[in-house]
């Protein structure tokens, strides 16, 4: 029905804001007149046009497909039988193929090109007295050829020349076959430096800035030096400082722990207490992506950012629950088994603090039992045998930064006499270790629970 | 409601289709009929459920409900029947949801709207003792409700102009002129039963 339709279109130009005042009333008026559409509208208007827009375009896909394999069930046996036969079919000509293939026919292709110049005999020849295949054969390639020596070099340069394109991190590799080379061809030694001096361009091409890096490590100690310091001030270049920016919330209280990423990689930051936020990036028209526990992400270019203060909005929509596995994050209806739930609401009451250190305070004599008998040793006996009820007495007292006990409180169901006494001893207590947290004495409260009376 | 493809029987109304479909249950048939009011059903989810996944997921559980219950009943009016479908759906699921206690909680004064299936005294204008008593009933709101009920009924003014105007939150604004038009109605029921008594 194109009524719907047209509903809907409206409902997606309100949130956008793309109607009048009037229309908007119209809109808001008419979606009043049904209860079904009144709290369909308090539910929609809760979410943006975008998500709106891609939740009903997701539920379309989802509806069709719910009804697609109910419909196409008879003719979707047929395929699937006719998509198995062919399957099967391919596995076994791969398997046919696989088998017939002589492992034989594998080697010679890896070896390739020196097989084709040289007559097997020879290779049987060189193959024991060598270690490295290069060594191999640039001996094979000399001994039989018998051409003159700057021929048989520019093959071996040519050889390791492809060979650099195909791995660019060959520089040991290279020094292996270099040292072989000179050992095994005296007196060319010119048509090697020719050729690694040819062979550098090559290599400087493919590596990267930071392959460069370490072969200069490689070089004497002192140019390495020189390396180590060039090498940070060339990513200065690169990368442009941003000015820094503030993150805000929707009144202006400084959002601190906003992620801050460089779109597209894994570069990013998070913003300070102030909610102050600085990155350098290696292009100021890169995008930065700003998110936020509970309110709707942000991206802005990274020179739209600087020296800005950037608001974020509270996200409306009620935070998601997730089950965090060990392997990643699924959604709770994926889940199978026992896992346990904490919902936003169950996490939040519990202010606990963060990574501070907080040590309690020690009783003089090294523990609360030692203290405990510290005081019954001191007790008046006349008093406490007035007393023969068992009796549980609860003392609440304070410790200072300074270790001294004040302020010595006694739940008034204690007899007043016993609590006098307690009082009195504990008063003479001598100094605790102060509670300390993050390595500072702090005031702390403290309980210790006596019992007189029947032992 | 927006699925791409062009819907075959756009030209059928909601009975027409109900009887196609029960005559002969085709998906199809269904998906369509069910598509025309698939933005409805997710908003009022996302009332409830507060959560887009857990929305979606309701409008497919709903219309598993739909292929299930629609042969077993005589359905007269589909739209109002999907929507107390909707609704119960969505309120077995916040009754079943141990952690949607707590947001039962939150939205069971809200949960308990007034119906305005019915028009609402304050878009009745013929009858002059009632106006007369709606008057006084609007005299006894609270001045923030009464202030919204007035612009958006008698200036015509949309909540994001109301909201301007009294520098209130638009959500804020809706939820005054909602429980404005519930005190409202609750005021001239009883002065009506009232004025039955006297007579």
């Amino acid at each position: 029905m194109s009524g719907t339709e047209q509903k809907y279109e409206r409902i997606i130009k309100y949130l956008k804001g793309l109607l009048s005042n009037r229309e908007r009333y119209d809109l808001e008026k008419e979606m009043m007149q049904e209860p079904f559409e009144e709290e369909a509208f308090d539910g929609l208007t809760r979410i943006s046009a975008d998500e709106l827009e891609a939740d009903m375009e997701l539920l379309g896909n989802r509806l069709k497909e719910r009804i697609e394999p109910d419909r196409k069930r008879s003719l979707g046996i047929f395929y699937r039988i006719a998509a198995g036969i062919i399957l099967l079919a391919g596995i076994a000509g791969i398997l046919y193929l696989v088998f017939r293939m002589p492992p034989r026919s594998l080697l010679t292709e890896e070896t390739g090109e020196v097989t084709h110049q040289v007559p097997p005999a020879v290779i049987s020849q060189a193959v024991p007295d060598t270690v490295f295949p290069e060594k191999a054969k640039s001996e094979i390639e000399h001994e039989p050829v018998q051409s003159p020596p700057v021929v048989t070099g520019k093959s071996v340069r040519h050889e390791k020349v492809s060979e650099e394109a195909k791995i660019t991190t060959t520089v040991t590799e290279a020094v292996t076959a270099e040292a072989v080379a000179e050992e095994h061809m005296a007196g060319r030694e010119a048509v090697e430096e020719e050729e690694i001096a040819k062979r550098e361009p090559v290599a400087d091409e493919r590596m990267t800035e930071i392959e460069r890096a370490n072969e200069k490590i490689r070089e004497p100690a002192v140019s390495n030096r020189k390396s180590e310091a060039a090498a940070p001030s060339a990513m200065e270049k690169a990368r442009a400082v941003l000015p820094a920016a503030k993150v805000v919330d929707i009144d202006g209280n400084p959002l601190p722990g906003v992620t801050v990423l460089e779109k597209g990689s894994t570069h990013g930051t998070v913003t300070d207490m102030e909610g102050m936020l600085s990155l350098q990036v290696f292009d100021s028209g890169s995008v930065l992506s700003l998110t936020y526990i509970g309110y709707v992400p942000v991206e802005m270019k990274a020179k739209d950012i600087a020296g800005k203060e950037i608001s974020m909005t509270e996200d409306l929509v009620a935070l998601e629950e997730v089950v965090v596995v060990g392997y990643g994050v699924q959604k709770k209806s994926d889940v199978t088994g026992a896992v346990a739930m904490l919902s936003a609401e169950d996490i939040s009451p519990r202010g606990e603090p963060g990574i501070s250190s907080i040590v309690n305070p020690v009783p003089p004599g090294g523990s609360v039992k030692a203290f405990k008998q510290w005081v019954y040793e001191r007790l008046d006996d006349s008093i406490v045998r007035a007393f023969p009820e068992k009796q549980k007495i609860l003392v609440n007292i304070t410790v200072q930064t300074d270790g001294s006990v004040s302020d010595i409180r006694i739940k008034e169901t204690v007899p007043e006499p016993l609590a006098e006494e307690f009082r009195r001893i504990i008063s003479q207590s001598p100094r605790w270790k102060p509670a300390m947290e993050d390595n500072k004495p702090v005031v702390a409260k403290v309980a210790i629970r006596f019992v007189i009376g029947e032992e | 409601l927006k699925s791409g493809a062009i819907n075959k029987y756009q030209n059928f109304s909601d009975a027409e289709l109900m009887e196609r479909y029960r005559s002969m249950p085709d998906p199809e048939v269904l998906g369509d009929l069910y598509q025309r009011y698939m933005v409805l059903v997710y908003g009022v989810c996302m009332k409830y459920l507060k959560s887009r996944e857990d929305s979606q997921d309701a409008v497919m559980q709903i219309y598993e409900t739909l292929v299930r219950e629609i042969p077993r009943f005589e359905i007269r009016h589909f739209k109002s029947w999907l929507y107390g479908v909707t609704r119960n759906h969505c309120l077995m699921k916040l009754r079943k949801d141990s952690s949607g206690r707590l947001k039962q909680d939150k939205i069971s004064s809200e949960m308990f709207m007034e119906s305005t299936s019915t028009i609402h005294p304050i878009e009745e204008k013929e009858d002059e003792e009632l106006q007369e008593r709606l008057k006084a009933c609007m005299e006894q709101l609270k001045e923030e409700q009464r202030r919204c009920v007035e612009l958006f009924y008698y200036h015509q003014h949309c909540y994001r102009e109301i909201a301007a105007e009294l520098m209130l939150d638009e959500n804020k604004v809706k939820s005054f002129i909602q429980n404005g038009k519930r005190n409202l109605k609750i005021c001239i029921e009883s002065k009506t039963v009232m004025k039955d008594v006297r007579d």
